[in-house]
């Protein structure tokens, strides 16, 4: 029964309940109630009564202070069950902890590994392996892309590259099969004795991360650097926004020099991907040569005709068709020239992007660890910290209620057993 | 020459004060607490485990588990009293579970020996009552030492039994009907 009942008791009840008290107090009782009172007065005397050295025992054990004997020093069962739950518990919370932090590492990894810096990456090394595994699919697109653009124009693709951490790979991505390119075949890439020399059409994409602005700086870097190795810029355009931004630049570079140049250029802010593509044109450079020298040839003969030409037909023939030639050797040295200038210089696309801050980045190829770093990463720290005390919290939660519940139904059976302990059988 | 008698350097006056051989912290009052429930403790314990060696370790046990639990002690819950009879009938159902798996084990029987300052009928009427005491069931003879041996007002021993107050009344109204037809007096 619920100890909230306020059912009142019954009225005799209750008027032989006040008679007992009025009994124990000394209090006069109703004459009808008189054996009850006098009932209650003899249970009272005999209840039974500590003899004295009881008391003289019980007294000095109070005077000790009730110091617990060493049987009751033996842990209390309810004391032992809280021990082995918080003991579990934080063995639980450890290992929940230990496993969200190592995740939360990885994963923090994973970040970085779309921003690494060069010197970063060693061989061996697992995070490194990540980073260069994504920064590898990232250029392996740009390099489909680019391959695509070669089948459309009928030439073959080789397409190398290069992951900034270090670990390098050239693959040939071969045309595709919609718009196949014979020239692959046609096109070694190791020329054959005899042959003549290859003529390879070089490009790179650089996507650069600068520092939050920093990006006036690198865009000036990039600008000079260029100017310095003998190249030009074809085009340019910033765009800044207080402290951030973006840039794109067309550069072409003395083929000679790309990869100074390239290294130069990565050198102005920290490197996100570098992409390195090579297009063999020796097959178009051979025609436009061949053509060329056809069309020349047939000039010379043409112009043997008019030398030898006696009528005034004759010499207006020779004449409109050295005109034709004329032309035609002159759009094939303007090919000639344009596949030139493509081989002597190559193609820079930089792209480069302000760097955020929650990018992860510590240090940087242009920066050093500053205070604001420091409350960057202590504020990511902490919030990894949070993050893997609500999952320890998540997990622990349900087993906090499991154990509630464990409490509370074995407070339930010991008071059970103790209450059976009251039944007749005892 | 006369020397002068040199100062004496680095005396302090000390001042030793007596201070209790076991300050109480908390709320009550224990030696105090003590002092008022010990006898009524120590009768309660020995009706219901009727064995008056059992009753004193069970009695030190109680003063014992109070003294380490004071601060468990919440005055809106009931009074210091309510709150040490139920460790105390904790304890002694305890006991009384662990006598139950020990059956062979028998108590030493209450010593109902007259005092010198009792009469012969009062000592007499004392056997009665105690022997129609033994008669109840052990639920009714706990309500009854709860109520007349440890002292306990009607809402104390509510409190203790875990029920309402007046289920406890009606507990106690029940218990004392049957002892007063173990005893034969006219109800």
């Amino acid at each position: 029964m619920s100890r909230r009942d306020r059912t009142p008791l019954p009225q005799d009840v209750a008027r032989e309940l006040a008679a007992l008290d009025a009994a124990l107090a000394g209090d006069p009782v109703d004459p009808d109630l008189i054996d009850l009172g006098a009932l209650a007065v003899q249970v009272r005397d005999a209840r039974p009564r500590p003899d004295a050295g009881v008391v003289a025992r019980l007294d000095e054990r109070a005077a000790a202070g009730f110091a617990p004997r060493r049987s009751s020093q033996a842990p209390h069962p309810r004391r032992r069950l809280g021990v082995s739950l918080a003991a579990a518990s934080i063995a639980l919370a450890a290992i929940v902890g230990v496993a969200v932090l190592r995740s939360g590492v990885d994963q923090q990894a994973g970040i970085v590994a779309t921003a690494p810096h060069p010197a970063e990456a060693t061989t061996g090394d697992v995070a490194a392996q990540k980073r260069s595994a994504l920064s590898e699919r990232a250029a392996r697109r740009q390099s489909a892309a680019r391959s695509r653009d070669a089948a459309r124009s009928g030439s073959a693709a080789l397409s190398e590259s290069v992951a900034p951490g270090g670990g390098s790979s050239t693959t040939v991505t071969p045309a595709p099969k919609a718009t196949p390119a014979p020239a692959v075949e046609a096109a070694p890439t190791v020329a054959p004795t005899g042959a003549p020399a290859r003529s390879v059409e070089r490009g790179a994409g650089l996507h650069l991360a600068a520092l939050p602005g920093g990006l006036d700086d690198v865009a000036s870097g990039i600008v000079r650097t260029t100017d310095a190795l003998g190249g030009y810029v074809v085009s340019s355009s910033v765009d800044s926004r207080g402290s951030r931004g973006s840039a794109t630049f067309d550069l072409r570079v003395p083929a000679a020099r790309l990869q100074t140049a390239l290294a130069r250029l990565s050198q102005l802010a920290r490197v996100r991907s570098r992409t390195q593509s090579s297009l063999d044109v020796t097959g178009s450079v051979v025609a436009v040569r061949t053509r060329l020298d056809a069309l020349k040839a047939e000039r010379r003969g043409v112009l043997r005709q008019l030398a030898a030409a006696t009528t005034p037909a004759d010499t207006t023939r020779a004449r409109d068709r050295i005109h034709v030639l004329d032309v035609r050797i002159a759009r094939a040295q303007a090919a000639r020239a344009a596949l030139h200038r493509r081989t002597a210089y190559s193609t820079i696309n930089v792209e480069v992007t302000t760097q955020r801050r929650s990018s992860g980045a510590v240090t940087t190829g242009g920066g050093s660890w500053t205070p604001g770093d420091a409350l960057h990463d202590a504020i990511r720290v902490l919030s990894v910290a949070l993050g893997a005390a609500l999952v320890a919290l998540a997990a622990l939660l349900p087993l906090g209620l499991l154990a509630a519940a464990g409490f509370g139904a074995w407070r339930l059976t010991a008071a059970r057993r103790r209450h059976h302990a009251l039944d007749p059988a005892n | 020459m006369k020397s002068r008698p040199r100062r004496s350097r680095g005396v302090t006056t000390s001042l030793t004060v007596p201070l209790p051989a076991r300050p109480i912290s908390g709320r009550l009052d224990f030696d105090a607490l003590y002092r008022a429930t010990r006898d009524d403790l120590y009768g309660y314990v020995a009706t219901l485990l009727r064995d008056p060696g059992a009753a004193e370790d069970v009695t030190a046990l109680t003063f014992e588990r109070a003294m380490r639990r004071q601060r468990s002690f919440r005055p809106g819950r009931g009074s210091e009293r309510a709150w040490l009879f139920g460790i105390a009938r904790n304890a002694a159902l305890d006991e009384l579970r662990r006598r139950r798996r020990t059956t062979g084990l028998t108590g030493d029987p209450v010593d109902d020996a007259p005092s010198p300052q009792d009469d012969a009928e009062h000592a007499l009427r004392r056997a009665d009552v105690r022997a129609a005491l033994d008669t109840l069931e052990p639920r009714e003879r706990e309500v009854i030492a709860l109520k007349f041996h440890a002292g306990l007002s009607h809402r104390e021993l509510a409190t203790v039994l875990g029920v309402s107050e007046s289920n406890a009344g009606t507990q106690l109204h029940r218990a004392m009907k049957r002892l007063r037809k173990a005893c034969d007096v006219p109800s």
